[in-house]
């Protein structure tokens, strides 16, 4: 089963889109200050991190042995200045876990890993994002089970691997960003079919990665194949976007400098770092909103186990999450926290309908989508995309 | 009383040339052959391997589809198109310029000439990944500042400028390719024999008649030469085609295989990469076959001559500042608009075109964000690491082989000059393909090379060993065998005449190479995107290309200046120690 089957639809299991309630458990105590100031921050009450005390209760020896190893190794897809602010009220905890983060694009953060891993090294500790690779990992057997850590519970079914080969970290909404100076807002589309009627958006003022399955699958799975076939049709053949071979975080800067006025798909979280910049960037969705995970996964044989276990059982704790999103904007995982102050653009999310993938009809939907979108693609320069591939990043 | 046998021996010192196949000869053989045999067998092995990854190869899952797949796609055949289009357009179009350079400082009176002999060979100091990023943020269609300020200016609707693309690529890589030639091409203009330009004259022949007829004619197979060495050159270019190429879609082989390997979309085809690089490998192995023919004949047009002269000034009349200002602007575009754009946009919290309110939010916080990163300290400790360590270990293996080639009486030194030649003719990317291959193969007998620094530094000295040993050749060569019989008549030890006669005599050589090294490891990509594994082994050129991929320009901007103040310093020393000295005025 893929990853995108297994946590598609847990979000209609929470109490998605909340706003903050009233907990019921006591505040926890003692909190590090970078936890206090990023409560401050956010204008968070510390009673939403009840319960956190319980949360990260571990076995006595992963801490000793944590101790020992002295460091974890992890490679991701936040930048460095952002997983530095995050892992502060983790250090606070453990002082004595020297951080070896790396930023990899996806080739860098799972093959180079599996690579070493079936050549008898083990690199790190702990990958996210391993997207397509998944496959590959776990016919190496390569990935520890997660469900001993205490935190993996924190994460609804469907967010999490069954086996506990994997567990989801962080929720994205994938939708449009656009240049505020560039782009009137009655000319954003209101329905994902403007996009295709209005003039405004033609001729390459569009620009648009080769990720249909961030975006596209969800919204043809929501109005079908005719509907989905058309407007793929159409998108490519009237609006003419520039397709391009950047990665998501490079069309949001290209955004910003005018190369075209808007992008498909651009990371609400990711939009909204720029917006906090001052950059003329901003982001909208039409109705359904497509959502994705983002993963995370532990190697067998890691040089530092116990320390890998505290960061995840950290990373999945309500502290975790929320440092999180104070340090990059991701809506968290932890199924006490779908609220919506956890997210960017709320007003262009709260009430409107969420587009999840069917979990049943996924793998022949993705098919379907990508046996159209492939040839138009590539009739316009572009290479195909592999049918197999369900990446976010 | 008894006879004493007096007996005389003959003065014991050891002969000029170290000994027949002494065992660090052969020692010195196995390990080329280790370096440049082993990775080349395994990129053949693993272009024939039908499995999914290198560490699922085995003999079982060999065969030619891969082969089939590379050769029956028509786009391999664009992309051979593109390589050779490329390698030829940058190739003329550096050639053009440094000609010009070379005979408006060497053969006319053009004025402040120091300034181009001084600022040349300091474009070495531009690594072709950020020119190539300059440029884009100067002229890409939209966003480019030139295009944005000449669109409204003229009212265009299109802009008039594009980067992307073959003819974007071609410009930079020819920017780049003219300091090199340059410097090849001054000491053959310095030392032609003016004779028979002065016969010419004498004869009626106009100075244009004078310059198509003679001097053209007796520089041509020196041309041809720095010709054949450049294209070579570009073909192993990657970081220009990567930057302008890619994003239009506009292959070469060596993004062609980068491509393979990264694909945004899929798993990375590794054997249809090695399929690709093989094919890469026999265009690469060709020229460098032509460049060693060439050489090989140019004697036939030598134009030195022992007779002293001094080559006449042609005067240039009224074209004197011209001339200089085309001089000056080769600089600018080379060098110093490229640095000024990336200093621009180092200080700007997002990128945007100069404008005032441009101005209005510059701050420091790009720097403060590479000083504040840990990370950062950790991609330049091993940028330190692997550069100086792969510069040192290049230098040490360079005098080593060289010693073997020049001093010995081996019987394998000239299969050894050739095998360590070799890696000259290896792009980049194909011999960081080779490596993986060979590293992830070997590190299952427990060796634990991938992702460390000593992967790199491996790759680096592999590469290199073949420039270092040139000039080691060339400078072994010019101490006289005397001086080593000398200190050996005097009873001085092997490794004493090393220390006290070798070293200090070829410490020019060991500087210069060791400087030419880390300038030319410290901004190579190529090698570095295959084999970096995280904070393993990450250096600042791959930092910078995942940077700039991911649409951080402006850290890329504040990185990059420092970047090029830092290698600006080091080509400094490279000029002083190594070999600018040729081109000095």
């Amino acid at each position: 089963m893929t990853i995108s089957k297994l946590f598609a639809g847990a979000l209609a299991s929470c109490a998605v889109l909340m706003s903050v309630p009233a907990f019921a458990q006591e505040a926890p105590k003692q909190l590090p200050a970078a936890t206090k100031k990023m409560l401050a921050d956010l204008k968070l009450d510390p009673s939403i991190l009840s319960g956190l005390d319980d949360e990260l209760k571990v076995p006595q020896e992963w801490i000793d042995g944590a101790r020992k190893e002295g460091a974890v190794k992890v490679i991701s897809s936040w930048d460095v200045g952002q997983y530095k602010k995050m892992i502060a009220p983790f250090l606070e905890r453990y002082p004595f876990i020297k951080q070896e983060y790396s930023r990899g694009s996806r080739q860098e953060r799972a093959m180079k890993p599996l690579l070493a891993y079936q050549s008898g090294r083990v690199l790190v500790d702990l990958i996210g994002g391993m997207g397509a690779a998944y496959a590959l990992f776990r016919d190496a057997g390569a990935l520890v089970d997660l469900r001993e850590i205490p935190g993996f519970n924190n994460v609804p079914v469907g967010m999490r691997d069954e086996d506990g080969s994997w567990v989801g970290q962080r929720l994205r909404y994938w939708c449009m960003a656009y240049n505020t100076d560039k782009v009137p807002k009655d000319q954003l589309p209101k329905t994902w079919d403007d996009l295709n009627s209005n003039p405004f958006w033609r001729d390459g003022k569009l620009g648009l990665s080769n990720r249909p399955n961030l975006w596209l699958s969800n919204v043809w799975a929501e109005y079908g194949d005719d509907w989905g076939k058309a407007f793929t049709t159409k998108l490519f053949n009237e609006t003419k976007p520039q397709i391009r071979k950047e990665g998501n975080n490079s069309m949001l800067a290209l955004v910003i400098a005018g190369e075209f006025y808007g992008a498909i798909p651009g990371a609400a979280y990711r939009t909204r770092q720029y917006v906090d910049k001052g950059a003329p960037i901003s982001w909208h969705c039409p109705e359904p909103i497509p959502v994705a995970l983002s993963e995370l996964a532990m190697l067998k044989g890691s040089p530092d186990p116990n320390a890998a276990r505290l960061w995840t059982n950290w990373s999945l704790s309500k502290e975790g999450q929320i440092a999180q999103f104070y340090a990059e904007n991701s809506p968290p995982v932890h199924k006490d926290l779908q609220l919506d102050v956890f997210l960017s653009f709320r007003d262009q999310i709260v009430g409107k309908k969420i587009a999840y993938q069917n979990p049943v009809k996924l793998d022949e939907e993705q098919q379907q989508v990508l046996k159209v979108w492939n040839p138009l693609w590539e009739g316009m320069g572009g290479q195909a995309r592999d049918p197999n591939d369900e990446s976010s990043e | 009383m008894t006879a004493t046998t007096l007996e005389v021996r003959a003065p014991r010192f050891r002969l000029p040339r170290i000994r027949t196949a002494s065992w660090w000869h052969v020692a010195v053989l196995v390990l080329v052959i280790l370096a440049v045999v082993t990775p080349i067998a395994f990129l053949v092995l693993g272009s024939f391997s039908q499995a999914r990854l290198p560490a699922e190869f085995s003999f079982s899952t060999l065969g030619l589809t891969n082969y089939v797949k590379v050769w029956g796609d028509r786009s391999t055949y664009q992309v051979f198109s593109n390589t050779v289009w490329f390698a030829t357009g940058s190739t003329a179009l550096g050639i053009v310029i440094a000609s010009l350079l070379a005979w408006l400082v060497e053969r006319t009176n053009m004025p402040g000439k120091i300034w181009i002999y001084a600022g040349v060979p300091l474009t070495l100091a531009m690594p072709g990944m950020l020119q190539a990023m300059a440029w884009v943020l100067l002229a890409s269609p939209r966003i480019g500042f030139l295009n944005a300020a000449l669109m409204p200016m003229f009212g265009l609707k299109t802009a008039p400028i594009n980067i992307y693309g073959l003819s974007g690529m071609i410009f930079i890589e020819g920017l780049r390719t003219v300091p090199t030639a340059f410097l090849m091409l001054v000491p053959l203009m310095r030392s032609m024999d003016p004779s028979l330009e002065e016969a010419a004259a004498t004869c009626g022949a106009r100075p244009s008649s004078t310059l198509r007829k003679v001097t053209l004619r007796l520089m041509l197979p020196g041309i041809v030469a720095v010709m054949i060495y450049q294209f070579t050159a570009a073909l192993e270019g990657f970081e220009v085609p990567g930057i302008l190429g890619l994003p239009s879609g506009t292959y070469v082989f060596s993004t062609k295989i980068y491509s393979v390997l990264n694909a945004a979309t899929g798993l990375p085809a590794y054997g249809e990469a090695n399929a690709l690089a093989i094919l890469y490998l026999v265009v690469a192995i060709v020229s460098t076959y032509l460049y060693s023919r060439v050489i090989a004949k140019s004697e036939r047009f030598s134009i030195i001559t022992g007779k002293g002269y001094r080559p006449r000034l042609m005067g240039l009349g009224g074209w004197r500042w011209p001339a200089l200002s085309m001089a000056l602007l080769y600089l600018a575009l080379s060098v110093l608009i490229p640095f000024l754009v990336l200093a621009y946009v180092s200080f700007l919290p997002f990128l945007q075109a100069p404008s005032l309110k441009a101005f209005a939010s510059m701050s420091w916080s790009n720097y403060d964000t590479v000083f504040s990163t840990d990370s950062i300290g950790t991609t330049l400790w091993n940028t330190i690491v692997i550069t100086f360590g792969a510069a040192t270990g290049t230098v040490i293996i360079s005098f080593l082989i060289s010693l073997v080639i020049v001093r010995s009486k081996f019987k394998a030194r000239g299969v050894l000059d050739q095998l360590v030649f070799i890696p000259h003719s290896i792009p980049g990317i194909v011999m960081g393909l080779a490596l993986l291959w060979a590293f992830l193969e070997l590190d299952n007998y427990g060796l634990g090379l991938f992702g460390t620094q000593l992967s790199l530094v491996i790759a680096f000295m592999i590469g290199y060993m073949s420039y270092g040993t040139r000039v080691m050749n060339a400078a072994i060569m010019q101490i006289h065998k005397e001086l080593e019989e000398a200190a050996q008549m005097s009873g001085a030890r092997q490794w004493r005449v090393m220390w006290r006669i070798f070293c200090p005599l070829l410490m020019p050589a060991f500087f210069g190479v060791w400087i030419w090294t880390v300038l030319h490891a410290v901004r190579a990509a190529g090698k570095p995107l295959i084999l970096s594994d995280g904070t393993n082994n990450e250096v600042l050129a791959v930092t910078i290309w995942n940077m700039w991929d991911e649409g951080y320009v402006e850290a890329v901007g504040a990185i990059g200046t420092m970047m090029m103040l830092v290698l600006l310093v080091l080509t400094l020393g490279l000029r002083l120690f190594g070999f600018g000295r040729g081109a000095k005025a």
